[in-house]
């Protein structure tokens, strides 16, 4: 069974996607901030880390970063969730070490399916070109503007 | 420039300073940016909970399903609130901001605000004290721009002050003025801040310097503007590290001026 960790410091946010992804027979773990994040991830081991980027305190481009340089965590994938929808922020993201990003607002239905692939295709071997896809796909949005 | 036999003699050079200009292009940006994300947060719950109501392969319980609709319905509220402040700032930046004037109870709307504020969602278990004389107290003003600039105040003081701490909130008769304070124990803002402080956009720098800010810029903006038009003004006395007490005034009801007078 797949284990998500949702860092989000807005209630609704994390409950929206706890009872879209436990309607798929996902287990959801929370977080409020970024420290308790970093903290859960460490003992909890999940199999996916879904991640707001504007958090009060540490946000979530420095909890990625934490979680990525440590060994223990390097490998958990984490996908942002974030309100700043501009390419160059979603860039960045991608850049950190991200294999995805979902810009609010975001369909919750939607979750679910898109955490399962990028898990399967993780677990697969196939990181880095879940990452290179992305950052195609910023590029071309980046040459349309 | 050339001299009557076609020969260059002289050129001039033109520099204007534009820093400042940036300033203001650097804020608006990081406005819109703000605004966008002020949106999107209350957008990403009424949408979101929608679309899990709409789910047809899930049944939700009673509980769940109220629970959802009220999330719809609070965070309906507050995007309400941010297109109102957005209007606002754009009466004020034309002058077309109407305040209906009355005698308003400054204690009733101080003593809702705080009360609103101990009940909100989400808090930080702050402690709330009202310092309020016994008599009425009531100033010349537009009774929902007094809650208006009050709120923001109290949220400010609540968003900038450690979990636990105390905001105060009090008002007292001064001459012909009544004046109202709001002080907390946060984290201050440095001298060179304060003149900015009531600026449009301005959000302090201990905020601005990484991507946690959350608000526009505009809620103190809106608030001196506020009391301004309602023939009052509006300061702060704060020292970095030591907290912050943001106070204003307004006249006093012309009846309790009145009433005043009669018994000196």
């Amino acid at each position: 069974m797949t284990t998500v960790l949702v860092v989000d410091d807005e209630a609704p946010i994390r409950l929206l996607c706890r009872v879209n992804l436990e309607a798929e027979g996902m287990t959801v773990l929370e977080a409020s901030d970024g420290d308790s994040g970093l903290e859960t991830a460490r003992a909890e081991h999940p199999d996916v880390v879904l991640l707001d980027v504007m958090m009060p305190g540490r946000n979530g481009w420095e909890v990625a970063e934490e979680l990525l340089s440590d060994d223990a965590t390097s490998r958990i994938p984490i996908i942002f969730l974030t309100a700043r929808a501009e390419v160059r922020d979603r860039a960045k993201g991608i850049d950190l070490g991200g294999v995805d990003y979902v810009t609010k607002p975001f369909n919750p239905v939607e979750l679910a399916p898109l955490v399962k692939d990028l898990v399967r295709r993780v677990e697969g071997g196939e990181r880095d070109d879940v990452r290179r896809e992305k950052f195609a796909e910023l590029r071309e949005l980046l040459e349309r503007d | 420039m050339r001299d009557p036999a076609g020969a260059v003699s002289g050129r001039i050079f033109a520099f204007r300073d534009i820093s400042a200009e940036r300033v203001v292009e650097q804020m608006k940006s990081d406005f819109v940016t703000a605004v966008s994300h002020e949106l999107r947060t209350p957008l990403t719950s009424i949408y979101g909970f929608a679309e899990t109501l709409l789910r047809q392969d899930v049944l939700f319980g009673e509980d769940e399903r109220r629970t959802f609709l009220g999330y719809i319905a609070s965070e309906s509220e507050r995007l309400t609130t941010i297109v109102d402040q957005l209007l606002n700032v754009a009466r004020l930046d034309t002058g077309d901001l109407q305040v209906n004037l009355a005698p308003t109870d400054v204690r009733a709307v101080a003593s809702d605000v705080v009360r609103m504020a101990e009940l909100a969602p989400g808090g930080y278990g702050h402690d709330f004290v009202l310092d309020l004389p016994n008599e009425p107290l009531d100033a010349e003003a537009d009774g929902d721009k007094l809650r208006q600039i009050l709120a923001n105040l109290v949220d400010n003081a609540v968003k900038f002050s450690p979990d636990g701490g105390t905001v105060t909130v009090a008002a007292r008769r001064a001459d012909e003025v009544v004046e109202v304070r709001v002080e907390d124990e946060g984290i201050g803002i440095p001298e060179e801040e304060q003149r900015r402080i009531f600026t449009k956009f301005y959000r302090g720098d201990s905020m601005t310097h990484d991507s946690s800010a959350t608000g526009t810029g505009l809620g103190l903006f809106i608030a001196h503007g506020l009391v301004a038009a309602m023939g009052g003004r509006m300061w702060v006395d704060s020292r970095e590290g030591a907290g912050s007490s943001f106070a204003f005034e307004l006249p006093l009801a012309r009846h309790a001026a009145l009433s005043r007078q009669e018994t000196t």
